[in-house]
Protein backbone atom coordinates (compact mmCIF):
# COMPACT_ATOMS: atom_id res chain seq x y z
CA UNK A 1 0.00 0.00 0.00
CA UNK A 2 1.44 3.32 -1.02
CA UNK A 3 1.53 6.17 1.43
CA UNK A 4 0.85 3.90 4.39
CA UNK A 5 2.33 5.26 7.58
CA UNK A 6 2.04 2.96 10.58
CA UNK A 7 0.85 4.32 13.90
CA UNK A 8 2.65 2.98 16.97
CA UNK A 9 1.43 3.45 20.51
CA UNK A 10 4.19 3.11 23.10
CA UNK A 11 3.77 2.51 26.82
CA UNK A 12 7.09 3.66 28.25
CA UNK A 13 8.23 3.30 31.82
CA UNK A 14 9.09 6.57 33.54
CA UNK A 15 12.48 5.47 34.82
CA UNK A 16 14.10 3.85 31.82
CA UNK A 17 12.51 3.78 28.39
CA UNK A 18 10.80 7.17 28.65
CA UNK A 19 14.03 8.75 29.82
CA UNK A 20 15.80 6.85 27.04
CA UNK A 21 13.33 8.38 24.56
CA UNK A 22 14.12 11.77 26.04
CA UNK A 23 17.83 11.14 25.61
CA UNK A 24 17.22 10.15 21.98
CA UNK A 25 15.64 13.55 21.45
CA UNK A 26 18.29 15.52 23.32
CA UNK A 27 21.00 13.62 21.44
CA UNK A 28 19.23 14.38 18.15
CA UNK A 29 19.01 10.76 17.06
CA UNK A 30 16.67 10.53 14.09
CA UNK A 31 13.72 8.16 14.20
CA UNK A 32 10.42 8.04 12.30
CA UNK A 33 7.62 10.27 13.60
CA UNK A 34 5.16 7.35 13.76
CA UNK A 35 5.46 6.87 17.48
CA UNK A 36 2.96 8.07 20.10
CA UNK A 37 4.54 7.75 23.54
CA UNK A 38 2.49 7.28 26.71
CA UNK A 39 4.44 7.69 29.92
CA UNK A 40 3.60 5.19 32.66
CA UNK A 41 5.27 4.75 36.03
CA UNK A 42 6.29 1.14 35.33
CA UNK A 43 5.96 -1.38 32.51
CA UNK A 44 4.40 -3.62 35.16
CA UNK A 45 1.58 -1.10 35.52
CA UNK A 46 0.41 -1.50 31.94
CA UNK A 47 -2.90 -3.34 32.11
CA UNK A 48 -3.25 -5.52 28.99
CA UNK A 49 -6.63 -3.83 28.53
CA UNK A 50 -4.89 -0.66 27.35
CA UNK A 51 -2.77 -2.58 24.87
CA UNK A 52 -5.81 -4.39 23.49
CA UNK A 53 -7.70 -1.10 23.33
CA UNK A 54 -4.92 0.52 21.33
CA UNK A 55 -4.84 -2.45 18.93
CA UNK A 56 -8.58 -2.78 18.37
CA UNK A 57 -8.95 0.97 17.93
CA UNK A 58 -6.55 0.73 15.01
CA UNK A 59 -2.98 1.20 16.23
CA UNK A 60 -0.73 -0.71 13.82
CA UNK A 61 1.68 -1.60 16.59
CA UNK A 62 2.11 -1.33 20.34
CA UNK A 63 5.44 -1.12 22.14
CA UNK A 64 5.81 -1.82 25.84
CA UNK A 65 9.13 -0.37 27.00
CA UNK A 66 10.63 -1.04 30.42
CA UNK A 67 13.89 -1.19 32.35
CA UNK A 68 16.36 -3.96 31.58
CA UNK A 69 15.76 -7.18 33.57
CA UNK A 70 17.18 -6.64 37.04
CA UNK A 71 17.04 -2.84 36.77
CA UNK A 72 13.37 -2.18 37.59
CA UNK A 73 12.90 0.87 39.79
CA UNK A 74 10.28 -1.14 41.67
CA UNK A 75 12.38 -4.33 41.80
CA UNK A 76 10.21 -6.66 39.73
CA UNK A 77 7.67 -4.68 37.68
CA UNK A 78 9.30 -5.49 34.36
CA UNK A 79 9.42 -9.23 35.15
CA UNK A 80 5.68 -9.09 35.76
CA UNK A 81 5.17 -7.07 32.60
CA UNK A 82 7.02 -9.82 30.77
CA UNK A 83 4.61 -12.44 32.09
CA UNK A 84 1.54 -10.33 31.26
CA UNK A 85 2.85 -9.66 27.77
CA UNK A 86 3.47 -13.38 27.31
CA UNK A 87 -0.18 -14.12 28.06
CA UNK A 88 -1.33 -11.31 25.80
CA UNK A 89 0.89 -12.45 22.92
CA UNK A 90 -0.34 -16.02 23.33
CA UNK A 91 -3.96 -14.84 23.13
CA UNK A 92 -3.29 -12.60 20.13
CA UNK A 93 -1.59 -15.50 18.37
CA UNK A 94 -4.29 -18.08 19.15
CA UNK A 95 -7.17 -15.82 18.17
CA UNK A 96 -5.79 -14.58 14.89
CA UNK A 97 -4.98 -11.05 16.06
CA UNK A 98 -1.35 -10.96 14.88
CA UNK A 99 1.02 -10.97 17.84
CA UNK A 100 3.77 -9.45 15.67
CA UNK A 101 2.18 -6.07 16.30
CA UNK A 102 3.11 -6.15 19.96
CA UNK A 103 6.72 -5.56 20.93
CA UNK A 104 8.25 -5.70 24.37
CA UNK A 105 11.67 -4.06 24.70
CA UNK A 106 13.94 -3.20 27.59
CA UNK A 107 15.64 0.14 26.98
CA UNK A 108 17.53 1.92 29.75
CA UNK A 109 17.72 5.67 30.39
CA UNK A 110 21.19 5.74 28.81
CA UNK A 111 20.16 3.88 25.65
CA UNK A 112 18.83 6.77 23.58
CA UNK A 113 20.36 5.24 20.49
CA UNK A 114 18.71 1.88 21.14
CA UNK A 115 15.37 3.64 21.54
CA UNK A 116 15.71 5.39 18.19
CA UNK A 117 16.79 2.15 16.54
CA UNK A 118 13.91 0.19 18.08
CA UNK A 119 11.30 2.66 16.83
CA UNK A 120 12.92 2.66 13.39
CA UNK A 121 12.97 -1.14 13.25
CA UNK A 122 9.38 -1.47 14.47
CA UNK A 123 8.16 1.11 11.96
CA UNK A 124 9.89 -0.76 9.14
CA UNK A 125 8.44 -4.07 10.31
CA UNK A 126 4.94 -2.57 10.42
CA UNK A 127 5.39 -1.10 6.94
CA UNK A 128 6.11 -4.65 5.78
CA UNK A 129 3.05 -6.03 7.63
CA UNK A 130 0.78 -3.34 6.24
CA UNK A 131 -2.04 -1.55 8.03
CA UNK A 132 -3.81 -3.22 10.93
CA UNK A 133 -7.09 -4.84 9.98
CA UNK A 134 -8.69 -3.04 12.89
CA UNK A 135 -8.40 0.22 10.99
CA UNK A 136 -11.34 -0.94 8.88
CA UNK A 137 -12.97 -3.59 11.06
CA UNK A 138 -16.14 -2.21 12.60
CA UNK A 139 -17.83 -5.29 14.12
CA UNK A 140 -15.99 -5.05 17.39
CA UNK B 1 -6.10 -40.71 64.25
CA UNK B 2 -8.13 -41.87 61.28
CA UNK B 3 -7.42 -40.66 57.76
CA UNK B 4 -10.76 -41.74 56.35
CA UNK B 5 -14.15 -42.85 57.59
CA UNK B 6 -16.75 -45.11 56.11
CA UNK B 7 -20.30 -43.79 55.63
CA UNK B 8 -22.80 -46.61 55.12
CA UNK B 9 -25.72 -45.83 52.77
CA UNK B 10 -29.16 -47.19 53.61
CA UNK B 11 -31.77 -47.88 50.88
CA UNK B 12 -29.56 -46.32 48.24
CA UNK B 13 -30.14 -42.85 49.72
CA UNK B 14 -26.57 -41.57 49.58
CA UNK B 15 -27.63 -37.95 50.04
CA UNK B 16 -29.37 -38.73 53.33
CA UNK B 17 -26.33 -40.72 54.47
CA UNK B 18 -23.92 -37.93 53.61
CA UNK B 19 -26.20 -35.24 55.06
CA UNK B 20 -26.29 -37.31 58.25
CA UNK B 21 -22.51 -37.29 58.51
CA UNK B 22 -22.35 -33.57 57.78
CA UNK B 23 -25.07 -32.90 60.35
CA UNK B 24 -22.72 -34.48 62.89
CA UNK B 25 -20.26 -31.66 62.15
CA UNK B 26 -22.95 -29.19 63.22
CA UNK B 27 -24.11 -31.24 66.21
CA UNK B 28 -20.58 -31.65 67.52
CA UNK B 29 -19.79 -27.98 66.98
CA UNK B 30 -16.93 -28.64 64.60
CA UNK B 31 -18.55 -25.89 62.52
CA UNK B 32 -21.36 -23.42 63.15
CA UNK B 33 -22.86 -23.55 59.68
CA UNK B 34 -22.90 -25.66 56.52
CA UNK B 35 -22.96 -24.43 52.93
CA UNK B 36 -24.72 -27.31 51.26
CA UNK B 37 -26.95 -27.82 48.19
CA UNK B 38 -30.63 -28.55 48.85
CA UNK B 39 -33.51 -29.34 46.56
CA UNK B 40 -36.14 -26.67 45.99
CA UNK B 41 -39.69 -27.37 47.19
CA UNK B 42 -40.91 -28.59 43.79
CA UNK B 43 -37.67 -30.29 42.87
CA UNK B 44 -37.04 -28.00 39.90
CA UNK B 45 -33.57 -27.10 41.01
CA UNK B 46 -30.95 -27.60 43.64
CA UNK B 47 -29.36 -24.56 45.22
CA UNK B 48 -26.70 -23.90 47.80
CA UNK B 49 -28.09 -23.18 51.25
CA UNK B 50 -26.50 -21.87 54.39
CA UNK B 51 -27.64 -24.16 57.17
CA UNK B 52 -27.28 -23.55 60.90
CA UNK B 53 -29.69 -26.16 62.27
CA UNK B 54 -29.10 -29.82 61.55
CA UNK B 55 -32.87 -30.33 61.41
CA UNK B 56 -32.96 -28.01 58.38
CA UNK B 57 -31.04 -30.54 56.27
CA UNK B 58 -34.15 -32.46 55.19
CA UNK B 59 -33.80 -31.90 51.46
CA UNK B 60 -29.98 -31.77 51.39
CA UNK B 61 -28.43 -32.90 48.09
CA UNK B 62 -24.66 -32.70 48.68
CA UNK B 63 -24.31 -35.03 45.68
CA UNK B 64 -26.29 -33.54 42.81
CA UNK B 65 -26.33 -33.02 39.06
CA UNK B 66 -26.92 -29.34 38.66
CA UNK B 67 -24.78 -26.32 39.50
CA UNK B 68 -26.56 -22.96 39.43
CA UNK B 69 -23.54 -20.93 40.60
CA UNK B 70 -19.92 -21.59 41.34
CA UNK B 71 -20.00 -21.71 45.15
CA UNK B 72 -16.52 -20.21 45.41
CA UNK B 73 -18.29 -16.92 44.73
CA UNK B 74 -20.48 -17.53 47.78
CA UNK B 75 -17.45 -18.33 49.92
CA UNK B 76 -15.98 -15.00 48.93
CA UNK B 77 -19.02 -13.42 50.60
CA UNK B 78 -18.83 -15.68 53.63
CA UNK B 79 -15.15 -15.60 54.48
CA UNK B 80 -13.87 -13.52 57.36
CA UNK B 81 -10.41 -12.54 58.50
CA UNK B 82 -11.45 -12.51 62.13
CA UNK B 83 -13.91 -15.34 62.19
CA UNK B 84 -16.97 -15.15 64.36
CA UNK B 85 -18.33 -18.48 63.14
CA UNK B 86 -16.97 -21.47 61.26
CA UNK B 87 -18.49 -22.69 58.03
CA UNK B 88 -18.04 -26.01 56.24
CA UNK B 89 -18.70 -25.74 52.51
CA UNK B 90 -19.63 -28.65 50.24
CA UNK B 91 -17.88 -28.02 46.94
CA UNK B 92 -17.62 -29.69 43.57
CA UNK B 93 -14.10 -30.11 42.20
CA UNK B 94 -14.39 -27.01 39.98
CA UNK B 95 -15.81 -25.01 42.89
CA UNK B 96 -12.98 -26.24 45.07
CA UNK B 97 -10.41 -25.26 42.45
CA UNK B 98 -11.98 -21.81 42.18
CA UNK B 99 -11.91 -21.51 45.97
CA UNK B 100 -8.21 -22.46 45.99
CA UNK B 101 -7.53 -19.74 43.42
CA UNK B 102 -9.55 -17.18 45.38
CA UNK B 103 -7.56 -17.99 48.51
CA UNK B 104 -4.39 -17.21 46.55
CA UNK B 105 -6.00 -14.03 45.25
CA UNK B 106 -6.74 -13.00 48.87
CA UNK B 107 -10.47 -13.16 48.27
CA UNK B 108 -11.24 -16.07 50.58
CA UNK B 109 -9.78 -16.29 54.03
CA UNK B 110 -9.41 -19.92 55.10
CA UNK B 111 -9.67 -18.97 58.78
CA UNK B 112 -13.36 -19.68 59.10
CA UNK B 113 -13.98 -22.06 56.22
CA UNK B 114 -13.62 -25.82 56.00
CA UNK B 115 -13.49 -27.06 52.41
CA UNK B 116 -15.41 -30.29 51.81
CA UNK B 117 -14.53 -31.50 48.33
CA UNK B 118 -16.22 -34.35 46.55
CA UNK B 119 -15.99 -36.67 43.59
CA UNK B 120 -18.16 -35.34 40.78
CA UNK B 121 -20.19 -37.25 38.23
CA UNK B 122 -20.89 -34.13 36.18
CA UNK B 123 -23.73 -31.64 35.91
CA UNK B 124 -26.52 -30.80 33.48
CA UNK B 125 -27.51 -27.41 32.23
CA UNK B 126 -30.25 -25.98 34.45
CA UNK B 127 -32.99 -26.41 31.84
CA UNK B 128 -31.94 -29.96 31.02
CA UNK B 129 -31.86 -30.81 34.71
CA UNK B 130 -35.36 -29.45 35.25
CA UNK B 131 -36.65 -31.72 32.47
CA UNK B 132 -34.80 -34.78 33.77
CA UNK B 133 -35.99 -34.09 37.30
CA UNK B 134 -39.61 -33.88 36.16
CA UNK B 135 -39.32 -37.14 34.22
CA UNK B 136 -37.87 -38.91 37.25
CA UNK B 137 -40.60 -37.54 39.51
CA UNK B 138 -43.30 -38.76 37.13
CA UNK B 139 -41.76 -42.21 37.37
CA UNK B 140 -41.92 -41.91 41.15
CA UNK B 141 -38.14 -41.65 41.65
CA UNK B 142 -35.85 -39.18 43.36
CA UNK B 143 -34.13 -37.33 40.48
CA UNK B 144 -30.67 -37.28 42.05
CA UNK B 145 -30.75 -40.95 42.99
CA UNK B 146 -31.98 -42.04 39.57
CA UNK B 147 -29.43 -39.85 37.75
CA UNK B 148 -26.54 -41.23 39.80
CA UNK B 149 -27.01 -44.70 38.39
CA UNK B 150 -27.70 -43.72 34.77
CA UNK B 151 -25.22 -43.41 31.98
CA UNK B 152 -25.13 -39.66 31.38
CA UNK B 153 -25.14 -38.26 27.88
CA UNK B 154 -26.38 -34.70 28.20
CA UNK B 155 -23.89 -33.36 30.72
CA UNK B 156 -22.51 -29.88 30.18
CA UNK B 157 -19.58 -29.80 27.73
CA UNK B 158 -17.26 -28.48 30.41
CA UNK B 159 -18.11 -31.51 32.55
CA UNK B 160 -17.23 -33.88 29.71
CA UNK B 161 -14.02 -31.94 29.18
CA UNK B 162 -13.18 -31.97 32.91
CA UNK B 163 -9.65 -32.99 33.79
CA UNK B 164 -9.87 -33.13 37.59
CA UNK B 165 -13.29 -34.45 38.57
CA UNK B 166 -12.22 -35.41 42.08
CA UNK B 167 -10.83 -33.32 44.97
CA UNK B 168 -7.13 -33.27 44.13
CA UNK B 169 -4.86 -34.23 47.04
CA UNK B 170 -4.24 -31.36 49.45
CA UNK B 171 -6.90 -28.98 48.10
CA UNK B 172 -9.80 -29.92 50.41
CA UNK B 173 -9.91 -30.37 54.18
CA UNK B 174 -12.37 -33.24 53.84
CA UNK B 175 -12.98 -35.19 50.64
CA UNK B 176 -16.14 -37.20 49.95
CA UNK B 177 -15.10 -40.12 47.74
CA UNK B 178 -17.21 -42.61 45.85
CA UNK B 179 -15.65 -43.08 42.40
CA UNK B 180 -14.93 -46.72 41.68
CA UNK B 181 -17.27 -47.88 44.42
CA UNK B 182 -21.03 -48.22 44.69
CA UNK B 183 -22.46 -44.88 45.78
CA UNK B 184 -25.79 -46.52 46.60
CA UNK B 185 -24.09 -48.67 49.23
CA UNK B 186 -21.27 -46.65 50.75
CA UNK B 187 -19.21 -43.45 50.75
CA UNK B 188 -15.88 -42.46 52.24
CA UNK B 189 -14.78 -39.23 53.78
CA UNK B 190 -11.06 -38.65 53.73
CA UNK B 191 -9.05 -35.97 55.55
CA UNK B 192 -6.59 -34.10 53.34
CA UNK B 193 -5.35 -31.57 55.90
CA UNK B 194 -4.84 -31.33 59.66
CA UNK B 195 -8.02 -29.31 59.92
CA UNK B 196 -9.77 -32.15 58.14
CA UNK B 197 -8.30 -34.70 60.53
CA UNK B 198 -9.77 -32.83 63.47
CA UNK B 199 -13.18 -32.81 61.83
CA UNK B 200 -12.84 -36.50 61.04
CA UNK B 201 -12.07 -37.21 64.69
CA UNK B 202 -15.41 -35.68 65.64
CA UNK B 203 -17.12 -37.91 63.07
CA UNK B 204 -15.31 -40.90 64.58
CA UNK B 205 -16.71 -39.91 67.96
CA UNK B 206 -20.13 -39.72 66.36
CA UNK B 207 -19.84 -43.41 65.56
CA UNK B 208 -18.41 -43.54 62.04
CA UNK B 209 -15.83 -46.28 61.67
CA UNK B 210 -12.58 -46.15 59.71
CA UNK B 211 -12.63 -46.88 56.01
CA UNK B 212 -10.64 -46.54 52.86
CA UNK B 213 -11.59 -45.58 49.33
CA UNK B 214 -12.86 -48.31 47.01
CA UNK B 215 -10.32 -50.62 45.37
CA UNK B 216 -11.62 -49.70 41.94
CA UNK B 217 -11.09 -45.97 42.50
CA UNK B 218 -7.80 -45.59 40.64
CA UNK B 219 -9.04 -47.59 37.68
CA UNK B 220 -12.29 -45.60 37.50
CA UNK B 221 -10.43 -42.29 37.61
CA UNK B 222 -8.10 -43.52 34.86
CA UNK B 223 -11.05 -44.69 32.77
CA UNK B 224 -12.92 -41.39 33.02
CA UNK B 225 -9.73 -39.39 32.57
CA UNK B 226 -9.15 -41.12 29.22
CA UNK B 227 -12.78 -40.68 28.21
CA UNK B 228 -12.80 -36.98 29.08
CA UNK B 229 -9.41 -36.37 27.47
CA UNK B 230 -10.80 -37.82 24.26
CA UNK B 231 -13.79 -35.48 24.34
CA UNK B 232 -11.71 -32.49 25.42
CA UNK B 233 -9.26 -32.88 22.55
CA UNK B 234 -12.02 -32.91 19.95
CA UNK B 235 -13.92 -30.11 21.67
CA UNK B 236 -10.88 -27.85 21.90
CA UNK B 237 -9.69 -28.67 18.37
CA UNK B 238 -13.13 -27.66 17.10
CA UNK B 239 -12.95 -24.48 19.17
CA UNK B 240 -9.54 -23.55 17.85
CA UNK B 241 -10.60 -24.18 14.27
CA UNK B 242 -13.60 -21.93 14.82
CA UNK B 243 -12.00 -19.12 16.79
CA UNK B 244 -8.44 -19.25 15.55
CA UNK B 245 -8.94 -16.45 13.06
CA UNK B 246 -10.15 -12.90 13.56
CA UNK B 247 -13.18 -13.55 11.31
CA UNK B 248 -14.06 -16.66 13.31
CA UNK B 249 -13.61 -14.91 16.62
CA UNK B 250 -15.72 -11.91 15.62
CA UNK B 251 -18.42 -14.20 14.26
CA UNK B 252 -18.40 -16.16 17.50
CA UNK B 253 -18.91 -13.09 19.65
CA UNK B 254 -21.23 -11.35 17.20
CA UNK B 255 -24.30 -12.06 19.34
CA UNK B 256 -22.75 -10.58 22.49
CA UNK B 257 -24.94 -7.90 24.03
CA UNK B 258 -22.38 -6.96 26.71
CA UNK B 259 -24.70 -7.88 29.55
CA UNK B 260 -21.65 -8.87 31.64
CA UNK B 261 -23.39 -12.06 32.84
CA UNK B 262 -20.28 -14.09 32.01
CA UNK B 263 -18.18 -11.79 34.13
CA UNK B 264 -20.64 -11.84 37.01
CA UNK B 265 -20.91 -15.64 36.96
CA UNK B 266 -17.13 -16.14 36.80
CA UNK B 267 -15.65 -17.09 40.17
CA UNK B 268 -12.27 -15.66 39.19
CA UNK B 269 -13.57 -12.26 38.03
CA UNK B 270 -13.63 -10.99 41.58
CA UNK B 271 -12.80 -7.27 41.25
CA UNK B 272 -15.12 -5.15 43.37
CA UNK B 273 -14.84 -2.45 40.76
CA UNK B 274 -14.49 -3.79 37.26
CA UNK B 275 -12.61 -1.62 34.80
CA UNK B 276 -15.60 -1.93 32.46
CA UNK B 277 -17.82 -0.23 35.03
CA UNK B 278 -15.38 2.64 35.41
CA UNK B 279 -16.57 6.08 34.40
CA UNK B 280 -13.69 6.64 31.98
CA UNK B 281 -14.63 3.50 30.04
CA UNK B 282 -18.18 4.67 29.36
CA UNK B 283 -18.58 5.68 25.73
CA UNK B 284 -19.67 9.24 25.04
CA UNK B 285 -21.68 10.37 22.02
CA UNK B 286 -18.58 12.14 20.78
CA UNK B 287 -16.30 9.12 21.10
CA UNK B 288 -18.81 6.85 19.36
CA UNK B 289 -19.52 9.28 16.53
CA UNK B 290 -15.79 9.85 16.17
CA UNK B 291 -15.14 6.14 15.79
CA UNK B 292 -18.05 5.70 13.40
CA UNK B 293 -16.62 8.59 11.43
CA UNK B 294 -13.19 6.98 11.16
CA UNK B 295 -14.46 3.57 10.06
CA UNK B 296 -17.66 4.59 8.33
CA UNK B 297 -19.75 2.60 10.81
CA UNK B 298 -19.60 1.18 14.32
CA UNK B 299 -21.19 -1.88 15.85
CA UNK B 300 -23.38 -1.10 18.86
CA UNK B 301 -23.01 -1.88 21.69
CA UNK B 302 -19.34 -1.46 20.96
CA UNK B 303 -16.17 -2.94 22.44
CA UNK B 304 -17.37 -6.54 22.71
CA UNK B 305 -13.99 -7.80 21.49
CA UNK B 306 -12.19 -5.51 23.93
CA UNK B 307 -14.38 -6.82 26.75
CA UNK B 308 -13.80 -10.52 26.08
CA UNK B 309 -10.09 -10.09 25.38
CA UNK B 310 -9.63 -8.07 28.56
CA UNK B 311 -11.45 -10.66 30.61
CA UNK B 312 -9.27 -13.35 29.06
CA UNK B 313 -6.13 -11.40 29.91
CA UNK B 314 -7.23 -10.79 33.47
CA UNK B 315 -8.37 -14.24 34.49
CA UNK B 316 -7.24 -16.87 32.01
CA UNK B 317 -4.23 -17.88 34.13
CA UNK B 318 -6.60 -18.76 36.99
CA UNK B 319 -9.53 -20.13 34.93
CA UNK B 320 -10.75 -23.36 36.54
CA UNK B 321 -12.91 -24.37 33.55
CA UNK B 322 -16.20 -24.53 35.48
CA UNK B 323 -18.11 -23.22 32.46
CA UNK B 324 -20.37 -20.92 34.49
CA UNK B 325 -19.71 -18.10 31.98
CA UNK B 326 -21.41 -20.05 29.23
CA UNK B 327 -24.32 -21.06 31.47
CA UNK B 328 -24.92 -17.40 32.27
CA UNK B 329 -24.89 -16.22 28.65
CA UNK B 330 -28.41 -15.34 27.42
CA UNK B 331 -27.31 -15.80 23.82
CA UNK B 332 -25.39 -19.05 24.23
CA UNK B 333 -22.03 -17.60 23.20
CA UNK B 334 -19.49 -20.43 23.47
CA UNK B 335 -17.45 -18.46 25.99
CA UNK B 336 -16.56 -21.52 28.08
CA UNK B 337 -14.98 -23.09 25.01
CA UNK B 338 -12.98 -19.97 24.38
CA UNK B 339 -11.83 -19.72 27.98
CA UNK B 340 -11.11 -23.43 28.43
CA UNK B 341 -9.10 -23.48 25.25
CA UNK B 342 -7.04 -20.41 26.14
CA UNK B 343 -6.70 -21.44 29.80
CA UNK B 344 -5.07 -24.64 28.61
CA UNK B 345 -2.65 -22.79 26.32
CA UNK B 346 -1.73 -20.06 28.78
CA UNK B 347 -1.45 -22.19 31.92
CA UNK B 348 0.78 -24.60 30.00
CA UNK B 349 3.27 -21.79 29.39
CA UNK B 350 3.65 -21.27 33.13
CA UNK B 351 3.44 -24.97 34.01
CA UNK B 352 0.43 -24.15 36.16
CA UNK B 353 -2.99 -25.73 36.61
CA UNK B 354 -5.46 -23.41 38.29
CA UNK B 355 -6.71 -24.73 41.61
CA UNK B 356 -4.65 -27.90 41.60
CA UNK B 357 -1.92 -26.96 44.04
CA UNK B 358 -2.60 -24.50 46.89
CA UNK B 359 1.15 -23.93 47.27
CA UNK B 360 1.93 -23.08 43.65
CA UNK B 361 2.12 -19.28 43.28
CA UNK B 362 -0.21 -17.51 40.84
CA UNK B 363 1.51 -17.09 37.45
CA UNK B 364 1.04 -13.33 37.59
CA UNK B 365 2.27 -12.97 41.16
CA UNK B 366 5.64 -14.58 40.60
CA UNK B 367 8.47 -14.67 38.06
CA UNK B 368 11.86 -16.12 37.35
CA UNK B 369 14.77 -13.95 36.36
CA UNK B 370 15.52 -16.12 33.37
CA UNK B 371 12.41 -17.24 31.52
CA UNK B 372 10.16 -16.62 28.54
CA UNK B 373 13.08 -15.93 26.28
CA UNK B 374 12.30 -14.42 22.94
CA UNK B 375 9.32 -12.39 24.11
CA UNK B 376 11.46 -9.24 24.24
CA UNK B 377 13.28 -9.77 20.96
Amino acid sequence: MTGFEPKIVGFLCNWCTYTGADLAGVSRFQYPPNFIPIRVMCSGAVDPMYVVKALVEGADGVLIGGCNPGDCHYQSGNYKARRRATILKQLLKDLGLDERRLWVRWISASEGKKFAETVTEFTEELRRLGPSRFREEWAL
Amino acid sequence: MMDAIHVPVRDGDFNAALAGALAALLDRHVVDALLIPQESAHGTSINQTLVKRASALRSARPVSFVMPVNSARLLQLLSETEPSEKIAAVLRPCELRAAVELVKLNQIDRHNILFIGQDCLGTFRMKVYDKKAQEARKAGQDPTASLATQCQTMLRDTCWACEHFWPVEGTADLAVLHLGGDITKELYIEAQTDLGKQALKALGEAGYGPGRPADGRKAEIARRTALNADFRQKWLAETRARMGTLEGLLETISTCIRCYNCRDACPICYCKECIFDAEFMKPTPRSMLGKAGRKGLLRMPQDTLLFHLTRLNHMVSSCVRCGMCEEACPNDLPVARLFCSEAEEVQKVFDYVAGKDPKAPLPLATFKEKELEGIDK
